[in-house]
């Protein structure tokens, strides 16, 4: 292998070398640390973050940002709460994907109609959607004590969490639409050269919806998984998710200008962030430093990412 | 001593930029653009460079301006050697280039335009407007500008003046001007070339590429006439006439080999019939008929609409009169998904903006065009896909002939392949073709030139437009002429010459050539 095939594989594949480097530092570090147990935790936490962060890679791929997938889980989170407390604790828990994929699409036609760009409009509709959340709580927290209802959050099968095996569906269909469906090649097509898909006949609108509303969908799931563990519906569920979720996407290394990118990179990145987070935790280290050191391995990551397309 | 900091006052004072080219040469990826081009400007003159559609004379044009490398050769300025040279190089020179496309920051007023990137300022901070130095500026010429007034309010018109003081602000005194006179009306080019003419008598070289040849022969000095990337003859306007400078540009032209090709076009039923169509893209009365298997040329100067008829029927530009008959039935293609869907395909022709998505491999970018072909319940069957896209590609001779390939590093004339690959994928009915072969090199030209015979012979309507004309001379089986958007003559190329059509285009006379 010559040089400049290092520096490749190095621009391709940072977030894994860099997962790997802090596994070995970590696992030299604790003993607590390489047990299946610690690993399925981590994914067990992370699972919403994760299951946002793949749907957010298409939106990303085709061009798109969503700054609202955090609002989104919020409307989700108090929707499923007050309907599981006042109706009937399963169809709480659907209705929040549904909730998902309704907002996601508004963002979508919101996108398509008025010609925004994303990031300005979801800037908007994710003070809208905390908003809704807000009224819908009426500032209350709402507590749902029920077993049907906290299942999904903290039941296991086979000593892995229900959420971890959510993720590992979700992963799968999300990569499935990305790479072998008509609509993923046209999400990459599109975020490459919208000029020459809309020339090549795509119908750009319909393909842009689609992501949006996968997304929400994606926030909506991750939001049931989350207030279904936490037994809690509030309205400042999800803030800050949309941020980590990009900053994931990216730090896997999808192209931040769309037209190319992966979803095993987008839950790469989600996982590079959770360990870090996971070491501090096991090594005792002063929390004080935690943002710091996220910082400089978000920075060094694009540092080993620069240059690629 | 070229300097490369601020410009130096006192060098202009001097009243002398005289510029000389030696040698000169340019190529595009292997295709000989300009060729051994010995040539000398003066300050004081307006400076005429005129030519067919890609004679170079705007390339030459740009390579003075600094827009483009030189390939081989050299520049000259007031007689000392160029080493290095760029846009900004020319602009700190005092060589100033003024655009087709205009270059200014559209959001921005006109005087943050003017004196955008030699803003006054204090470590960094902007002072105060200097409204007075604009005023000087406007004053010598007369334009009467209003200094607040932001660029996208303006019209093209006066969106030219800003940038003409944009240059006189940068102490420019050689102002290249490529085809300005484009987007301007009778009175507006009127007042362009009075004050180029004033701009002369105050010393600045004027270098004016057009092809209207009226004004070169109004306002020029002198003319130099380009033909296939060589010089034919540089001089006194006073010695040449329209004719004469139409049959310089002409000469006689090195034969390029066309494909024989079987006429099977069926003059029965139109595929196309295009009647007074009018668009709000300057299109104006085009009336034309496409036969099946029929390849069919618009012939047309640069701007003259050829592009935009192409646009209309793809669905991109909204028709605003007229009626267009596809197969015996009225259509109003409203966008390309409506028109592709009935048959109708246009391969556009910037293959890097409008074509192929530069992140996607040869395989996606082929076989996007018709997805479906090749899936089933929206899931695409790779096996399918890859044969199919296979076939193409030996078809079309695609080097390299990976299926997976990075088209970024393709050649253009393999790119510009790849690009008839994905729109052949479609099976069409009717290709609408713009500028097919631009930028490629001789093989790739003939491989495509064979190809465009192949599918016509198959029954596939190709309606093409080429700057070229011994392109659309040598491929078409009918042809048009176009001039300000409007379909004015029909021709058959085999019994026209070049020549005659060049004399329609330009408005001259033949006869004073024939005696």
């Amino acid at each position: 292998m010559n040089s400049t095939k290092i520096i490749n594989f190095g621009r391709d594949y940072a977030v894994l070398i860099l997962i790997v480097l802090l596994m070995i530092v970590l696992s030299l570090s604790s003993d607590a640390f390489l047990t299946p147990r610690n690993l399925l935790n981590i994914l067990n936490q992370n699972a919403p973050l994760a299951i946002i962060a793949c749907a957010l890679t298409l939106v990303i791929i085709v061009g798109g940002f969503d700054l609202s997938t955090g609002a989104i889980f919020a409307v989700a989170s108090v929707t499923s709460a007050w309907i599981a407390i006042n109706y009937n604790p399963y169809i709480g828990l659907l209705i929040a994907p549904i909730i998902g994929v309704i907002l996601g699409y508004l963002n979508g036609i919101i996108i398509t109609t008025f010609k925004v760009h994303s990031f300005l409009s979801t800037i908007a509709t994710s003070l809208v959607f905390r908003g809704l959340a807000i009224l819908i709580t009426g500032g209350f927290l709402i507590p749902v004590r029920m077993k049907e209802f906290t299942w999904l959050g903290r039941e296991k099968i086979f000593e892995v969490h229900v959420a971890v095996y959510i993720l590992i569906v979700f992963a799968i269909l999300s990569t499935f639409i990305l790479t072998r469906t008509t609509i993923g090649r046209y999400i990459f097509a599109i975020g490459g050269n919208e000029d020459a898909s809309i020339l090549s006949g795509i119908k750009v609108n319909f393909v842009k919806i689609f992501a949006f509303s996968f997304c929400g969908f994606a926030a909506g799931i991750a939001a049931a998984i989350q207030v279904s563990r936490i037994s809690l519906g509030t309205s400042q569920a999800g803030l800050g998710m949309e941020l980590q979720a990009i900053a994931a996407v990216i730090l896997g290394g999808t192209s931040i200008y769309g037209g190319s990118g992966a979803v095993w990179r987008s839950i790469a990145g989600v996982m590079l962030l959770a360990l870090i987070n996971n070491g501090f935790n096991i090594l005792n280290a002063d929390p004080f430093y935690k943002d710091l050191t996220t910082g400089l391995v978000i920075i060094a990551a694009v540092a080993l990412t620069s240059g690629r397309k | 001593m070229i300097k490369n900091k601020e410009p130096d006052t006192s060098f202009f004072v001097s009243g002398s930029s005289n510029i000389r080219v030696e040698k000169l040469s340019k190529s595009f990826f292997g295709t000989t653009v300009l060729n051994n081009i010995d040539l000398e400007f003066s300050s004081g003159e307006i400076h005429g460079l005129v030519g067919q559609n890609g004679a170079g004379k705007s390339t030459l044009g740009k390579i003075i301006g600094g827009h483009y490398q030189l390939s081989s050769g050299n520049i000259y300025l007031n007689d000392q050697k160029i080493t290095k040279w760029s846009s900004k190089l020319a602009l700190d020179n005092g060589i100033a280039m003024i655009h087709q496309e205009l270059a200014l920051v559209p959001g921005m007023t006109v005087y943050e335009n003017i004196f955008l990137g030699i803003e006054e300022n204090t470590f960094g901070v902007l002072n105060k407007k200097n409204y007075k130095l604009f005023e000087d500026l406007d004053k010598r010429i007369g334009f009467n500008l209003d200094p607040n007034k932001k660029i996208h309010d303006l019209r093209i018109a006066d969106q030219q003046k800003v940038e003409i003081v944009r240059a006189l602000a940068r102490n420019a005194n050689v102002i290249i001007m490529d085809e300005p006179t484009s987007s301007l009306t009778n009175d507006e080019v009127k007042k362009l070339h009075d004050l180029m003419i004033k701009l002369k008598k105050s010393g600045y070289l004027i270098i004016y590429v057009s092809h209207f040849l009226d004004a070169i022969l109004e306002v020029c000095d002198k003319v130099s006439i380009l033909r296939d990337g060589n010089l034919i003859r540089s001089g006194e306007i006073k010695n040449e006439s329209k004719t004469s400078i139409v049959e310089a540009m002409l000469g006689t032209k090195q034969e390029v080999a066309f494909p024989e090709k079987k006429i099977n076009a069926e003059a029965k039923n139109a595929v196309l019939n295009l009647s007074n169509i009018k668009t709000s893209n300057g299109v104006n009365n085009v009336n034309l008929k496409i036969y099946k298997g029929e390849v069919v040329g618009l012939l047309g100067l640069v701007g003259s609409g050829r592009t935009e008829i192409l646009r209309s029927i793809f669905g991109i530009d909204k028709i605003i009169e007229g009626n267009i008959e596809f197969l015996d039935e009225k259509i109003t293609p409203k966008n390309p998904e409506a028109a592709i869907k009935k048959g109708i395909v246009m391969i556009p022709e910037d293959r890097r903006k409008q074509g192929l998505v530069f992140t996607q491999n040869t395989r996606s970018n082929i076989s996007i065009t018709d997805l479906k072909e090749v899936s089933k319940n929206q899931i695409v069957n790779f096996k399918k896909e890859i044969s199919l896209v296979k076939e193409l590609i030996t078809l079309l001779d695609i080097k390299p002939d990976e299926v997976d390939g990075n088209i970024s590093f393709y050649s253009g004339g393999n790119q510009q392949k790849v690009l008839f690959a994905k729109w052949i994928f479609s099976s069409p009915k009717l290709i609408l073709l713009d500028e097919p072969t631009r930028g490629i090199d001789i093989g790739a030209k003939r491989k495509i030139y064979e190809l465009i015979n192949n599918l016509s012979e198959k029954g596939v309507s190709i309606l093409l437009v080429s700057s070229e004309l011994e392109e659309v001379m040598g491929l078409a089986d009918r042809a048009y002429l176009v001039k300000n958007g409007e379909t004015i003559n029909e021709v058959v190329p085999n019994k026209t010459s070049i020549d005659d059509v060049l004399f329609e285009l330009f408005d001259a006379k033949k006869e004073l050539i024939n005696e």
